[in-house]
């Protein structure tokens, strides 16, 4: 081996260190960087040459500059992504529910109370017009209150549709860039470049696109990776996206997608993370909340009208029905709570006695109607006890997503470490990589000039 | 297990929010005093809380109609305690007339009381509170008695108000009761004047046994009402208790234990400086100070 060829030999020496500062340098501008994996220069050592029946080493070369990633915590974090995107989306409209069932001061229940209250009170003046006048301000007040919970459900619900809207407007979004990403990455890959940072963006997505539709990905063989809803319904296949249509039917809003020449329409079953979540609580919560509302109202109506209606008013009329609904499909109570209304314009109309004529006295229709606080009106409880279920039903379930969301989000919080402990980068460690590379650099110098005065000593010979 | 700077900022900024949220929570159960601020703060305690809440409401409305019956009860009393002094006075009168010593002058004045006793006694019966005649039943914008001889134009009901839970008490006498039957008080004065009129001294006497049972009946129906009244004293002190027991009721479900709040909220701000102190120092820390 020549001396000349010793210097091929300090020069891949001086080339890889620098690579290797390359690298790490790349790593620390990227310490902050969402997603991206640490990359690690995987060095050689050049074939060796026989010489004169030596075998002598040609110096290093780099192989490859591998990225660093564990499917295994990637599967675990997309999964974990799923419930915690599912739990997230659900705490907003779950807190505006335990808002609107509320159970202070100024909750339904109070105005149930107050109502019979004030029914208290005619009994103890049953011609005051006073306490007539209350009557009817406080059977007012109760079925604006059921009317104003109702509205405020379905402004949850709308608020639900345009969150749902946006999310979908994203997701197609994102799965177009995944489907661009795979093409990309399977192109440059043919060629034996590797496509790390392509890669890195594509396991951001795919983890984002988990944690709102709950989708499963799989690898393909030519560094693709296809994506399916719970369901099996495909989102990302090759380089093609199946995007997801919003449809706004009817004052609601459906979501399809096309699948080959069919096309379907999927329900809170086929998803999984935030838009299971948001489906969740618009088709399921909310409508039992309103028809737990809507019976409500419709057997306090039906219980109050048959008293006031037995009774006789002031005029010396038969009492008229006191509150009126309209309601029936598809149960005879449906839709009663949004139409409650108190239907008596005049504090003559309240019907305070029972007898066969008026008299002024006679409060025994008052004594039956408070009676009615403690009978059992829906499903063998009292109006109030019926209340106080919907509104601890609402709690559980408020109280049970916040654990959810509170032990994924730890879950999440731990598999995004333990991702950083194989991918992320650790500036002590690229420091110590720095130094190293420093070393190896300037020893490759040394060996160099001292190879560059074995030629001058030889020059001068 | 490597530890980078991402996951340390990242476990951090996560400790840091969890500290953040519980003292938030801890701080408004200082400021309200309460535990249950929501329904999702103890889902089991909610139908507790509101069902107390609903039979506290209650209980204040049995409060407050007892203590109104109380005091018409008290009503009722205060006047046939003046139709008792009256039959008293009756009574003086006709023992006053049956003295045989008496002249017929003296008769005639005492006559005149008699006009007079009964004059106060037609006041008495058509008695008017807050514009409702006490003694007429539940005709109460109609004048319970008129006419010569007095005739009663009310009803016979009896008003009942709730002062507990399924529990009705009488709250009036009808003016039938107590002026006309048995006894007809009215007719018994009428009576008394006509026997003073005619100078009669026997027939004066005659009228003591009916104004006795007159005064009797009066006696009859206060006790009734007495009893009434004591009875709610009795339900009155029975609903305070029971007040008090639901209010403490109340209390275990929703109040905080505000020593124990007080506690957890300095010990969540010790863990929260803590975590605050680290954070500082984190960057501290490296190979980099070193290079």
């Amino acid at each position: 081996m020549s001396l000349l060829s010793s210097l091929y030999t300090g020069s891949s020496g001086l080339f890889v260190n620098q690579k290797g500062i390359e690298v790490t340098g790349n790593n620390v501008s990227n310490v902050n960087t969402p997603g991206y994996s640490r990359q690690t220069l995987r060095l050689s050592p050049s074939p060796t040459l026989e010489f004169r029946g030596q075998m002598i080493g040609q110096g290093a070369t780099v192989s490859s500059i591998d990225r660093e990633t564990d499917s295994f915590v990637l599967g675990q974090l997309n999964k974990q992504g799923a419930e915690y995107g599912e739990a997230n989306a659900k705490t907003m409209p779950l807190t505006e529910l335990e808002r609107i069932i509320g159970i202070d001061s100024s909750s339904l229940d109070k105005e149930i109370n107050n109502f019979y209250d004030a029914w208290q009170s005619l009994s103890g003046n049953p011609s005051g017009n006073v306490e007539r006048q209350q009557v009817m301000q406080e059977g007012d007040d109760l079925a604006d209150h059921l009317q104003k919970m109702v509205k405020d459900l379905n402004a949850t619900t709308d608020g639900i549709n345009d969150k749902l809207a946006g999310d979908i407007t994203n997701l197609n979004r994102q799965l177009k860039e995944i489907a661009t990403l795979n093409s990309q990455i399977a192109s440059a890959e043919s060629t034996g470049i590797s496509a790390n940072s392509l890669r890195d963006q594509r396991d951001l997505l795919i983890q984002e696109v988990s944690e709102t539709t709950g989708a499963k990905s799989y690898s393909e063989a030519n560094g693709m990776v296809s994506l399916q809803l719970p369901n099996g319904v495909p989102l990302v296949s090759a380089d093609k996206a199946n995007e997801i249509e919003v449809i706004s039917a009817a004052g609601t809003l459906e979501l399809q997608v096309t699948n080959g020449a069919s096309t379907s329409t999927l329900d809170r079953d086929d998803f999984g993370g935030a838009i299971k979540g948001q489906l969740d609580i618009r088709d399921e919560t909310i409508p039992v909340v309103l028809d737990k509302l809507d019976q409500l109202a419709f057997g306090l109506a039906n219980a109050v009208n048959t008293v006031h209606s037995s009774g006789i008013d002031a005029n010396g009329n038969t009492g008229q029905d006191f509150f009126s609904y309209t309601s029936g499909t598809p149960h005879p109570w449906s839709g009663a709570a949004a139409t409650l209304s108190m239907t008596l314009t005049n504090p003559n109309e309240v019907a305070a006695g029972s007898g066969g004529t008026y008299l002024p006295g006679d409060n025994s229709n008052c004594l039956k109607i408070t009676g009615l606080q403690d009978k059992a009106l829906i499903n063998n409880s009292t109006i109030n006890d019926y209340y106080n279920s919907i509104a601890s039903d609402i709690g559980l379930e408020v109280s049970q997503n916040k654990q959810t969301l509170a032990s994924t989000k730890d879950a999440m919080v731990q598999l995004q470490n333990m991702r950083d402990n194989t991918s992320g980068v650790s500036i002590d460690e690229e420091m110590l990589m720095l130094i190293q590379y420093q070393t190896g650099y300037e020893a490759a110098a040394k060996y160099l000039s001292t190879v560059d005065e074995m030629l001058n000593t030889l020059m001068q010979l | 297990m490597k530890v980078t700077q991402m996951s340390t900022y990242r476990s951090l900024s996560y400790q840091i929010e969890k500290s953040n949220q519980q003292r938030y929570e801890l701080y408004e159960q200082a400021t309200t005093g309460k535990r249950v601020n929501r329904s999702s703060d103890d889902p089991a305690a909610v139908g507790p809380i509101l069902s107390t809440t609903e039979e506290i409401q209650k209980l204040d409305r049995y409060m407050e109609t007892t203590d109104a019956t109380q005091n018409d009860l008290d009503i009722v009393d205060g006047h046939l305690d003046q139709v008792s002094s009256l039959l008293i006075r009756a009574k003086e009168i006709a023992i006053s007339g049956s003295n045989s010593s008496n002249s017929a002058e003296d008769m005639q004045t005492l006559a005149k009381e008699v006009v007079q006793l009964k004059k106060q006694l037609l006041d008495i019966a058509n008695a008017k509170v807050d514009g409702n005649y006490l003694f007429s039943g539940y005709a109460d914008k109609t004048t319970p008695f008129s006419g010569d001889p007095v005739v009663y134009n009310g009803t016979n009901d009896h008003k009942q108000v709730e002062v507990s839970a399924g529990q009705t008490v009488q709250t009036n006498l009808t003016g039938s009761e107590l002026f006309k039957n048995p006894t007809d008080i009215f007719a018994t004065i009428d009576q008394l004047e006509g026997a003073l009129n005619s100078g009669d001294h026997t027939s004066v006497s005659n009228q003591l046994d009916s104004i006795e049972s007159s005064a009797e009946q009066i006696r009859g129906a206060r006790s009734q009402m007495g009893n009434i009244n004591s009875h709610l004293d009795d339900v009155k002190s029975l609903t305070e208790e029971i007040k008090l027991q639901m209010q403490s009721r109340l209390s275990n479900y929703e109040d905080a234990d505000i020593v124990n709040t007080l506690t957890e909220i300095s010990q969540a701000e010790q863990s929260l400086e803590a975590a605050l102190k680290i954070s500082a120092q984190v960057s501290k820390l490296s190979l980099l100070n070193f290079m």
